[in-house]
């Protein structure tokens, strides 16, 4: 065992995790959390995440626990920053291989928790989900209902015209 | 209607479900329950983010799945999407408009940069949806209207004159996307060739909208300009089948083969033949009525814009090495409203570039270096030089990067030098130290003033033609029409001689706008007129290293265009003799340098005509000591 840190985390179903405070504090949220009360054995609630998305969310901590932590101040629409969706290294493309559902939890996760480089491997994914797909697969793919009246649909249609025949 | 809720919702989907409810309005499935997909329950600033990181096809795809990802795109929030999306394809077109407003340059930090550019509007979405469109045409249906090529072009060049200058801030040196894109976009530069284009060849099978106009040719030849010339440029062309022509159009064609009217092509197959090198040439109207209509038209454009008289055409397409020196060389293009220079003299009374003349200079010019061999030209290497530098002296860079504002060699350092002065006259400003000339008696201005980045070394190709030829070609051997015979350019012995000359350049005197006339963009982007002065350099392959060639004097200002236009006077043995006219090509300071013509000082009509390029080698710092320990604006010959 190691001698480092550790800190516990509750998920919202009740279930306790206990991580070396290293590899917690990829997120953002919990590391602001243990600065602004200080070391305790309390363990620190997570309502917005259940067990089963933490846990994939601990797994990927642990994995990037050396890596460097982006800059605080780094503004997500500063795209020099940002790296196309096609990048994404190969152990994160294997983790980040589950059900939809997982996919937009650990999302959530992520954005809640806030773990950048997280956050972005799922945005990256779903940018991929989409690449080349046309309007009805992407409904198919999402599940997503097309509620366009006929009329609202000719006009999106128009609307798209730059985009059409790639 | 009922929507679940998804259990673990948090607050940041409040949006996003109002987006939803909304749309409960309009009549759905009847007596449906409808549960939001897992996509629609990420809050909408995460969406939106992945949205980021998509092509914009699929982001156009996405938006035509339901409402309220369709509003997420379209709607006052995608704002954030579209401008990403844009960013990750082209430059920032935000700096080019921010920096016209300080001068080209940027001394602040990046901090205050952002806060500039943030100022700024633009139109992300629309801009992005043009250059798409426009890369679509590019690889659509090749019969398409003069009115949306033109477009296409527009597009394109936008996207030239908005990448990124090399430095942001002095000494960070930025990639340029645009140029990436171009060169991506555009399988082949070809397609700016106005001799080249099938159009040309075969006018007759082009409908009238089809067919190019004068405004179309200009942009064609200011893109080919900046593309400068390809290999594919230099190979002679096999003339292809052009694409069928439309039904509507195959009347036309039958009344044209009936009526006897003879076809353009064969006319062009004969390389003695007479030939106008006028812009309206290009226009080629295949019958004679339409011919006396557009003869009338671009007669009076003719006019407007000041160019030469023109004869009718009888000539669709020669070799483009032909036609360019032509024109280059026919001295009636050098006439007094035109400055004797590739320009035009604009409605407003403003001046503006003359790309035809531009492309033909820069295609002589490129034709003729292509087949020298650097080494006669170059002569041994000057003193300092290394072999690479030398090797710059023979071209100039021709790849897109090189008509970025600031490419050019030396503007690093300059840039970091006007940073330094800035931030110490600031310091004096508040420590209210108001010494004048600190820094040295004669010093009356900065790095910050040199705009054009007029100091240092500059290579210097010219090209001209045997004076015989040139008399034979202009004055004896025309004939009723006063048309040129171009058949000397293709007789088997024709030759240009082409010079590599080494300038070395000083400013000695920037106008103020309160004391001469400027145009008003000079004005309104502070450019005012730079004077300068310098010395030649012409190598020689057995004696010495570089010998004193002659002097010369200029100046540099911004044109009404906003176009900058170069002018210098060289003299031999105290007396002026030629006089050059050029205009940059690209941004301020741009590593390609200028282009342009040169005439006798007086421009008498006899005087000999010819092309020259310029471009920046290094830096001020390069210039002898002698020079640069003399304070600055002493320096006078």
């Amino acid at each position: 065992m190691s001698a480092a840190p550790q800190v516990t985390l509750e998920s919202s179903d009740g279930e306790k995790f206990k991580v070396d405070k290293e590899v917690a504090e990829r997120s953002v949220l919990i590391k602001n959390m243990i600065e602004d009360v200080g070391e305790s054995d309390n363990p620190i609630p997570l309502p917005n995440v259940n067990a089963s998305v933490l846990k994939k969310v601990l797994e990927y901590c642990e994995h990037h626990r050396g890596d460097p932590l982006p800059a605080a101040d780094a503004d997500p629409s500063n795209d020099d920053n940002r790296k196309r969706a096609t990048e994404i290294s190969d152990w994160d493309q294997k983790f980040i291989q589950v059900d939809q559902e997982m996919l937009f939890e650990i999302i959530l996760a992520a954005n809640y928790m806030d773990i950048k480089p997280l956050l972005d491997v799922g945005c990256k994914t779903v940018a991929n989900m989409i690449k080349g797909k046309t309007p009805e697969e992407i409904r198919k793919l999402f599940n997503i209902v097309n509620d366009f009246t006929p009329e609202e649909e000719a006009q999106i249609k128009k609307e798209n015209e730059w985009a059409e025949d790639r | 209607m009922l929507i679940i809720l998804h259990p673990r919702m948090n607050d940041d989907l409040v949006p996003q479900m109002a987006l939803m409810t909304c749309n409960s309005q309009e009549p759905g499935p009847a007596e449906s329950t409808i549960i939001a997909p897992p996509i629609l329950q990420l809050p909408l600033e995460t969406l939106q983010l992945a949205l980021c990181l998509a092509d914009p096809f699929d982001v156009s795809s996405t938006s035509q799945t339901c409402r309220a990802l369709h509003d997420a795109i379209y709607g006052p929030e995608g704002t954030f999407i579209w401008r990403s999306l844009f960013l990750q394809i082209w430059d920032d077109p935000r700096l080019r408009i921010h920096l016209n407003t300080t001068r080209g340059w940027h001394l602040g930090t990046q901090g205050e940069l952002d806060m500039a550019l943030n100022a700024i509007e633009f139109d992300w979405k629309a801009e992005l949806q043009k250059r798409i469109r426009a890369f679509k045409m590019l690889h659509g249906n090749p019969r398409v209207s003069c009115k949306e090529r033109k477009e296409v072009i527009k597009t394109l060049r936008s996207v030239l004159y908005t990448s990124a200058p090399a430095f942001t801030i002095p000494g960070l040196e930025i990639k340029s996307k645009n140029a990436i894109w171009l060169k991506e976009s555009i399988d082949s530069a070809r397609m700016f060739n106005n001799q080249s284009w099938p159009r040309f060849r075969h006018p007759e099978l082009y409908s009238s909208e089809e067919l190019p106009d004068l405004e179309e040719c200009e942009l064609r030849s200011e893109m080919h300009t900046f593309f400068s010339l390809s290999a594919e440029d230099m190979t002679i062309p096999e003339v292809p089948e052009p694409a069928p022509p439309r039904n509507e159009d195959e009347d036309k064609l039958d009344d044209r083969q009936a009526s006897g009217e003879p076809s353009n092509n064969t006319e062009a197959s004969g390389s003695s033949a007479n030939v106008s090198f006028s812009s309206s040439s290009t226009q080629l109207p295949p019958t004679a009525s339409e011919r006396r209509h557009t003869r009338s038209t671009s007669d009076f454009i003719v006019q407007l814009l000041g160019l030469p008289e023109i004869s009718p055409s009888t000539l669709s397409y020669t070799n483009l090495r032909t036609a360019a020196r032509a024109f280059v060389y026919n001295r009636d293009n050098y006439i007094p409203s035109n400055k004797y220079a590739p320009l035009l003299n604009d409605l407003q009374g403003g001046f503006k570039p003359y790309w035809r003349h531009l492309e033909d200079l820069m295609v002589v010019l490129m034709w003729d270096l292509a087949e020298e061999a650097p080494h006669t030209l170059l002569g041994p290497l000057l003193p300092g030089e290394t072999e690479t530098d030398r090797a710059a002296r023979f071209r100039p860079p021709e790849d897109l990067d090189a008509l970025r504002p600031h490419s050019a060699p030396g503007w690093k350092e300059q840039l970091t030098a006007a940073a330094e002065w800035e931030s110490a006259q600031k310091e004096d400003a508040i420590e209210e130290k108001k010494e004048k000339g600190k820094e040295g008696e004669g010093k009356t201005w900065n790095d910050w003033d040199d705009w054009a980045g007029v100091e240092g070394r500059w290579s210097r190709v010219v090209s001209f033609m045997d004076y015989r030829d040139f008399a034979r070609f202009n004055f004896h051997l025309r004939g009723n029409g006063r048309r040129h015979d171009i058949s000397i350019f293709e007789e088997s012995d024709f030759m240009e001689a082409t010079r590599i000359i080494t300038v070395e350049l000083r400013i000695t005197r920037i106008e103020s706008f309160s004391d001469s006339r400027h145009s008003p963009a000079a004005v309104r982007l502070n450019r005012p007129r730079i004077h300068f002065a310098g010395k030649s350099y012409m190598p020689h392959p057995h004696g010495p290293p570089a010998i004193e060639m002659s002097r010369l004097r200029g100046f540099v200002e911004c044109l009404a265009s906003e176009d900058i236009r170069w002018q210098m006077i060289s003299s031999y043995g105290g007396e002026e003799r030629w006089s050059s006219e050029g205009v940059q090509i690209g941004g301020v300071g741009s590593a390609r340098g200028v282009v342009g013509c040169w005439t006798g000082v007086d421009h008498d009509i006899g005087d000999p005509v010819g092309p020259y390029c310029f471009w920046k080698v290094a830096g001020r710092e390069i210039l002898p000591i002698s020079d640069a320990a003399r304070p600055r604006g002493s320096f006078e010959i």
